[in-house]
């Protein structure tokens, strides 16, 4: 979706209208990509939406805003210029003998490029010094030059990779004709195009008159006086001296102004046509009030322009704006060798200067490296000198001084310094003047002929000159200068040995960052300089821009207080206290154990009362043989479950009637439980039941064997006839319920070691089964053990589809658990015997006026109330005590 | 003989009675006894009538007891897998008969406590049984009911440990209201609970007492 930049509706992809207000959409083409986060922003913001980052550069020209301008851009990006070594005396650090000799190769030239960089005049270096030619040569330079120029130095183009942009520059200087003349105003880049309105519109400024720089005054209008001495007065170079005709036709060439000047020496009206299109050119950007300065520029007219560079000026398809002189540093002096500028000494062709070393010691252009000239330092400027871009000195060639100092003076903006690769090899010696190069002999080209490079502000080939480095920049001039490639180049760079002292900005914006750049060349983020550290030792002595050990371990500076660092104080408390807990002693400390109470004697004599009291209590009764109805004075039973439950046995125990008991108790309970089983095997008894005993507990199969043959045995029982003992039944609910499918399971074996197979036979001669079963009783003093019956017989009922009788004689602890199965509409429990109570109720119903229950219950009702009482005197005691405060 | 074995009785529950004393080396005496008779009992017990009538071969041809045989010697198989839990290497071999016992164990309990215990005591807690007379019952009985339902609905309340997750205040007041309303039912469940291992503990001493006094007669009586 796209958003009206206008009024913010949402658009459809590909809407090239909004469809609210009708205004343009952004689209892609159009679309401004953020430097930072490469967010398609729409052109009409300045900042970022995503991140924020400006888009538009605070100092950036409007014109430049289209991303036509990064092809442009790229284009008029010359590669980094090659780097001589500086001679080992220029090197602040003294050679390491004994080092380099274990240096390899490409260290020896890292350390000799580093030296380079470190020198002051290391982008000029010394005419006396020559730097031997170096092994890789400038193939960017030798693509400059003339098909017909013999390449310079040693290059081999092969052996190197050729960027696009040099591949461009090529094939445009392979087409282009050495003596072609240059191109028209047609030709002009898209870029210089839409710089020429503004510098219509910007020629006004004026500028003092002792400032403008020579090449404007070379190029001024013919009203200017130039008081500038003869040809033969000026500062010619020494290489254009040499390579002048020894007929002592100047060798530099004359601008227009000079050509008007009739004072000029006759060898300026020789002037060269396209020195002369120059001044023509330059008088549209220049008004003429600028021009102050005396054009001092000696006469070119005795110079041709060489073929080499009408090539070069067909070649050089992107030169920068015009660069107006800034001025000749000493208008009044002339020179009587004209200087040349060191784009055009390294711009010479190189069979005609085979022996300038800058040429051939150039190496092959790097991207990176020209993407990073910052590091190039200006030659050392002279005092009071006013710093000039490199690039604003080229045109003024022929108005410099010869002398190297005053090159080295003027400082190298970065932007320039990269884009002017061969600006280094400048202040190298020209070739001697006898050897003049064809393309000073031959004939001065006519005015239409003027090079486009000369008429365009050339871009790359300009360089620092000394003399223009004492003339202002023309404002004018300084808004121009920025859109050749980087805008903050156009702050003058203060005079200083160092590039940070003297402003270079390092321009190292990688390739890929490059193209990244929206139409408008943002405004690089003025980064502080690092300070590069010269290694003075090892094998890596000599080389700058080494990592130093020292930025790795640089402490953290404390910031203000935040809330971080509260958290981080929080945790220093923390970690101090667990400093202290470690800190603090291991030995083990003993723990104060609260001694138990000791009994005193009154404890004793109270415990032992009621220990009495409740002996006394249970066994007065026994031992008197009170009974139940002499104690509760009614025959009545005490409980109406016994004697539903007798009711029900009664019932379904017939004859033979198969009559299934489970003795599930330990001895621990026999105090209830065996006396209800006492009662209910009477009753078995006498209804003639037979009876198949069995238990979930082993303990529970020897109680009952007992006491069935306490009861039975005595009632005429036979055992494996009228009774069984299956014994113990393992696997709890498991076993219950394998009661069903498993009944045979019981073996011929029974638990007194009886032969059970007359005794499993039942009537119609079945074999035992819990469908053949009239009654279960189950006899526990577990509450688990209950459960699982109920729960089983209530599955096997599903299973059989028919009701079975359970009864159940509990102990009195678990009652309160039992009950509730007992206690419903449809009970599962049938018949509840619970505790001495019922099974002195069921004695009772047997009329077995002596059995062990009544006899027991009596003991155990006169022991319940001494037991109550007891409770109830603790109690009392211990309330009194409280509120006397003495319970203590 | 028998004389004796009951005077032996008697001593032994003598030194379980002197615990009234205290920890005594007489109480640990008739402990030990107590544990190892019940273990060495247990032990015969689950020998002579589970592990040996389950391993001997039937003396008849039916099929039927054939084929209980032969699922027993399986059992009994499984059962000795449990025995070589102790062994390195093999104890893997005693997870195939615990996870019978565990499958077929949980299986059959929990199909029984839904069928014996769950559904049939949830409805008992809606109608629960009022005993006689009628007219009182028909009277007592939706004041039974309503008992019930409030004594399991808030008794299970009381249950509820899990942390208490911020709500409506009146859902809390209620919540608080009854879970100190569950807690007296279940503390008087508590109270009937005791009162029951009361009267059985009463019940078994008095059977222990009446067991002495009739092991005095006997030694009186001789």
């Amino acid at each position: 979706m796209v958003h009206c930049p206008q009024c913010g509706a949402v658009n459809p992809d590909g809407t090239k209208l909004c469809s609210e207000c009708g205004s343009e959409l952004p689209t892609q083409s159009n679309m401004v990509r953020c430097p930072m986060c490469s967010h398609a922003n729409s052109p009409e913001r300045d900042t970022c939406e995503q991140c924020g980052a400006r888009l538009i550069p605070l100092v950036a020209p409007p014109t430049f805003q289209e991303p036509t301008d990064i092809v442009q851009d790229q284009a008029a990006s010359f590669p980094t210029p090659p780097r001589e070594a500086t001679p080992p005396t220029e090197s602040p650090i003294a050679p390491q003998d004994e080092i380099d000799q274990d240096v390899p190769d490409w260290l020896r030239r890292m350390r000799d490029s580093a030296r380079f960089e470190e020198s002051p005049a290391a982008g000029w270096p010394a005419e006396s010094e020559p730097e031997p030619p170096a092994e890789e040569d400038v193939d960017w330079l030798s693509r400059l030059e003339s098909p017909d120029t013999p390449p310079l130095g040693e290059p081999e183009p092969d052996q190197m990779e050729v960027p696009e942009w040099l591949g461009r520059m090529e094939s445009s200087s392979v087409e282009a004709e050495p003596v072609t003349p240059p191109p028209s105003e047609a030709e002009v880049p898209d870029w210089l195009a839409r710089l020429k309105p503004d510098e219509e519109e910007i020629t006004a400024p004026p500028s003092a008159e002792p400032q403008a720089p020579d090449w404007l005054a070379e190029t001024a209008p013919g009203d200017k006086e130039p008081t500038t001495p003869p040809l033969a007065e000026t500062d010619v170079p020494d290489w254009l001296a040499e390579l002048a005709p020894p007929a002592g036709v100047p060798a530099t060439p004359s601008s227009a102004g000079v050509e008007e000047e009739p004072t000029v020496s006759p060898a300026e009206t020789e002037v060269p046509d396209w020195l002369a299109e120059l001044t023509s050119a330059e008088r549209e950007l220049v008004a003429p009030d600028e021009v102050m300065g005396e054009p001092s520029a000696p006469p070119a007219a005795e110079t041709e322009i060489p073929d080499w560079l009408a090539e070069l000026t067909s070649a050089e398809q992107e030169p920068m704006a015009p660069s107006p002189d800034e001025g000749v540093e000493e208008p009044s002096a002339p020179p009587t060798e004209a200087e040349v500028p060191d784009w055009l000494t390294e711009l010479a062709p190189a069979d005609e200067q085979p022996s300038v070393p800058p040429l051939t010691e150039a190496k092959a252009p790097d991207r990176a490296a020209e993407l990073a000239p910052a590091e190039e330092e200006p030659a050392t400027p002279p005092p009071g000198e006013i710093e000039v871009p490199d690039w604003l000195a080229g045109p003024t060639s022929a108005t410099e001084e010869p002398g190297a100092p005053s090159l080295v003076a003027a400082e190298v903006p970065d932007w320039l310094a990269e884009l002017a690769p061969a600006d280094e090899e400048a202040a190298t010696p020209p070739p001697a003047g006898d050897e003049v190069p064809e393309w000073l002999t031959e004939p001065e080209p006519t005015e239409a002929e003027a090079p486009d490079w000369l008429v365009e502000p050339p871009h790359a080939e300009t360089e620092p000159t000394a003399s223009l480095a004492e003339a202002e920049l023309p404002d004018w001039l300084e808004e121009l200068a920025p859109a050749a490639e980087e805008p903050t180049a156009l702050q003058p760079a203060e005079a200083g040995p160092t590039p940070a002292e003297s402003g270079l900005v390092e321009a190292e914006i990688p390739a890929w960052l490059q193209a990244l750049r929206p139409g408008v060349t943002p405004v690089p983020v003025p980064e502080e300089e690092e300070k590069e550290v010269i290694e003075t030792s090892g094998l890596l002595a000599g080389i700058a821009g080494v990592v130093q050990p020292a930025s790795a371990v640089t402490p953290l500076s404390p910031g203000p207080t935040t809330p971080k660092q509260v958290g981080a104080e929080a945790a220093l408390a923390r970690a101090r206290l667990w400093q202290e807990l470690i800190a603090r002693s291991t030995q083990p400390v003993a723990l104060e154990i609260p001694r138990p109470q000791v009994k005193t004697t009154r404890d004793r004599v109270e415990r032992w009362l009621v220990y009495g009291l409740v002996l006394v209590a249970v066994l007065v009764p026994i031992l008197a043989g009170i009974d139940v109805s002499d104690v509760l004075g009614t025959d009545e039973p005490l409980t109406g479950e016994a004697s539903a439950a007798f009711d029900l046995v009664d019932e379904r125990v017939t004859p033979d009637a198969p009559v299934l008991m489970a003795f599930d108790y330990d001895p621990s309970f026999i105090g209830e439980l065996q006396v209800q089983a006492e009662a209910l095997l009477q009753q078995l008894a006498q209804n003639q039941g037979r009876i198949i005993a069995m238990s979930l507990t082993p303990e529970g199969a020897g109680l009952a064997q007992q006491v069935l043959e306490d009861v039975l045995d005595a009632r005429g029982y036979q055992a494996g006839i009228d009774y069984v003992n299956l014994g113990y039944l393992p696997g709890e609910a498991v076993g219950i319920r394998s009661l069903e499918f498993l009944p045979g399971q019981f073996q011929n074996q029974g638990f007194d070691g009886g032969d059970l197979k007359d005794a499993l036979i039942f009537e119609n001669n079945e074999g035992f089964a819990l469908s053949n079963v009239s009654l279960i009783v189950v006899l526990t003093g577990n509450a688990n053990n209950m459960r699982w019956w109920v729960e089983q017989i209530a599955a096997i009922e599903k299973d059989l589809g028919r009701d079975l009788v359970l009864v159940a004689g509990v102990s009195a602890a678990i009652e309160s658990l039992i009950r509730p199965y007992y206690d419903m509409e449809s009970p599962q429990i049938e018949g509840l015997i619970v505790g001495l109570y019922g099974a002195a109720d069921y004695e009772r119903k047997l009329n077995w006026q002596d059995g062990p229950a009544h006899i027991r219950l009596s003991g155990q009702l006169v022991g319940q109330v001494a037991v109550a009482a007891l409770i109830l005197l603790g109690m009392l005691i211990f309330g009194v005590s409280r509120i006397d405060g003495t319970s203590e | 003989v028998e004389v004796i074995l009951a005077a032996l009785g008697a001593v032994l529950t003598l030194l379980i009675f002197s615990y009234l004393l205290g920890d005594n080396p007489l109480f640990r005496l008739a402990l030990h006894v107590f544990v190892g008779v019940s273990v060495a009992y247990v032990f015969i017990v689950a020998l002579q009538v589970v592990i040996v009538p389950a391993l001997s071969p039937p003396d008849t041809s039916d099929a039927d007891v054939r084929l209980l045989w032969t699922i027993s010697l399986i059992g009994a198989l499984l059962g000795a897998l449990l025995l070589v839990r102790g062994v390195r290497g093999l104890s893997w071999l005693s997870n195939l008969p615990v996870a019978i016992l565990l499958g077929v164990g949980v299986g059959v309990a929990l199909g029984g406590a839904v069928l014996g215990t769950l559904v049939p005591q949830v409805d008992a807690a809606a109608y629960p049984a009022i005993p006689e007379p009628p007219v009182v019952a028909e009277i007592l009985r939706p004041i039974g009911q309503i008992v019930a339902i409030i004594g399991t609905v808030t008794g299970l309340l009381v249950f509820s440990f899990t942390l208490r997750r911020p709500s409506h205040r009146l859902i809390d007041r209620l919540l608080n209201s009854g879970t100190r309303l569950g807690r007296w039912f279940v503390l008087i469940g508590f109270g009937a609970v005791y009162g029951g291992v009361l009267v059985a503990s009463l019940a078994f001493f008095a059977d222990r007492v009446q067991y002495l006094i009739e092991v005095l007669e006997k030694i009186r009586g001789g």
